[in-house]
């Protein structure tokens, strides 16, 4: 993805979340987002107003997040925008490796939900097993061959995200993260999931 | 003219926040060969008639728009039935009713339609490898008052779902989706349990699974249902 050549004409006024949800969904543009573990509510609290015409979509990327805590990069076809400081933690839990990823034939917000409770099951080895319950609209796009090897979290997410019409995924660590080891991701495809995500904002949960 | 009649729809079933349509309502006539009965029907809705429609219960459907057209349209305020009731006139002040239901729904509880899958499921590509679970999907509708299938598009579905803790298979959190409701109002559930204890464990996991439906600008929460996850078995109320 060569965000320098995709040019952009745009004037929003709203949060930093908003104008990135409307700019993957207007563009069917992958983003990956990783929200900052203490102050996860920046991105959906703080306004921008850039106007912009002709310009890359890099540049208005960087519009909106000048002056945040984020800096954005493109990994595996995906804009992933994540706090300027990584923690250790994040670093940690974004690199969990899996042998093999698949999941049951369900949706992409499904792959989320399913990668979450192998990151769950991941984190806390006492626990006997995990269970999930998705709900999911019958005309939604559904990946019942869903598979990736020896893969991170990330690049599982990544995958996630460019497939069909693409979407969105929101990951975060529970700022007690260190005592409890809860993490929580989401996964959004822009064809699918328009309400959830004019509300993803409503997904930070800790 | 001696009588009316609906010469469309009868019934209107339609839910709260949405709009139904009684009629037309038409103007029978008496018939030359036959003057004193009341049975022929006149061509045409139009045209030399005059309208007017009104429903018995405001509190549960009132009118939409205009209540002088040939048809009907109104609006559910609130669950339950109500009359509406449509007048036609001629020129000359002969007025007759007919009168319709109007049943407005809201939405109450949710269903099992069809099971797609109920299988049991072990390692990859369902769960990690050396684990195994179960795995049941089933295709739902929601329901209104009066358990009564409620075919409506266009709702978001959103859920909790509360497992007590500690539980046998140690689950401490089960991941959750969100959906909206095809044009026929059926929606997807799937549900999935996988765990180290599978599949020889006997051990049952209750859960309660409370669904959120925003329709028309209102949330609704329905009515909880009784989930029971196993090795061998994920059961929705019972079934």
């Amino acid at each position: 993805m060569d965000l320098q050549k995709q040019t952009i004409s745009t004037s929003v006024d709203t949060s930093i979340m908003r104008a990135l949800t409307n700019l993957g969904n207007d563009r069917r543009i992958p983003i990956g987002i990783v929200l900052e573990p203490g102050n996860p509510h920046q991105l959906c609290e703080e306004n921008r107003q850039v106007t912009i015409r002709d310009r890359p979509i890099s540049d208005f990327i960087d519009k909106l997040l000048a002056h945040s805590n984020y800096a954005w990069s493109v990994n595996d076809g995906v804009i992933v925008i994540r706090p300027a400081h990584v923690t250790d933690h994040l670093n940690r839990v974004l690199n969990i490796r899996f042998d093999r990823f698949g999941g049951i034939q369900t949706t992409m917000q499904g792959l989320g939900i399913v990668l979450n409770t192998w990151v769950y099951s991941r984190l806390h080895p006492e626990a006997k097993g995990y269970g999930g319950d998705i709900l999911s609209s019958l005309d939604a796009d559904q990946f019942p061959h869903f598979e990736v090897r020896d893969a991170s979290v990330e690049q599982i997410l990544n995958k996630i995200v460019t497939l069909g019409s693409k979407g969105m995924w929101l990951f975060q660590l529970d700022k007690d993260f260190e005592h409890n080891r809860n993490v929580d991701l989401h996964t959004y495809s822009y064809k699918d999931d328009a309400n959830a995500l004019q509300g993803i904002c409503s997904a930070i949960s800790y | 003219m001696c009588g009316s009649y609906l010469a469309g729809a009868a019934t209107a079933t339609f839910a709260v926040g949405s709009t139904g349509t009684l009629g037309p309502i038409a103007a029978q006539t008496c018939t030359a060969y036959d003057p004193n009965a009341c049975s022929g029907q006149s061509y045409g809705t139009g045209g030399g008639y005059s309208y007017n429609w009104s429903s018995n219960n405001t509190n549960i459907a009132t009118i939409s728009g205009s209540s002088t057209n040939p048809s009907g349209t109104f609006l559910g305020k609130s669950g339950g039935t109500a009359i509406g009731q449509g007048v036609i006139a001629n020129g000359t002040g002969c007025a007759f009713v007919a009168d319709g239901t109007l049943a407005v729904q809201v939405p109450t509880a949710s269903r099992i339609t069809q099971n797609i899958n109920n299988q049991a499921i072990s390692g990859s590509p369902y769960c990690q490898a050396g684990i195994a679970g179960w795995l049941r999907v089933v295709n739902k509708i929601v329901t209104d008052q009066n358990h009564t299938d409620m075919v409506v598009g266009g709702q978001t579905l959103t859920e909790q779902v509360t497992l007590p803790q500690p539980n046998a298979f140690g689950i401490s959190q089960a991941k959750i989706g969100t959906a909206t409701t095809n044009a026929q109002g059926l929606f997807q559930d799937t549900f999935y349990l996988c765990s180290s204890l599978c599949p020889s464990s006997t051990a049952k996991v209750g859960a309660t699974q409370t669904i959120s439906d925003s329709l028309n600008g209102h949330n609704y929460t329905l009515t909880n249902n009784s989930l029971v996850y196993s090795c061998s078995s994920i059961t929705v109320n019972g079934q």
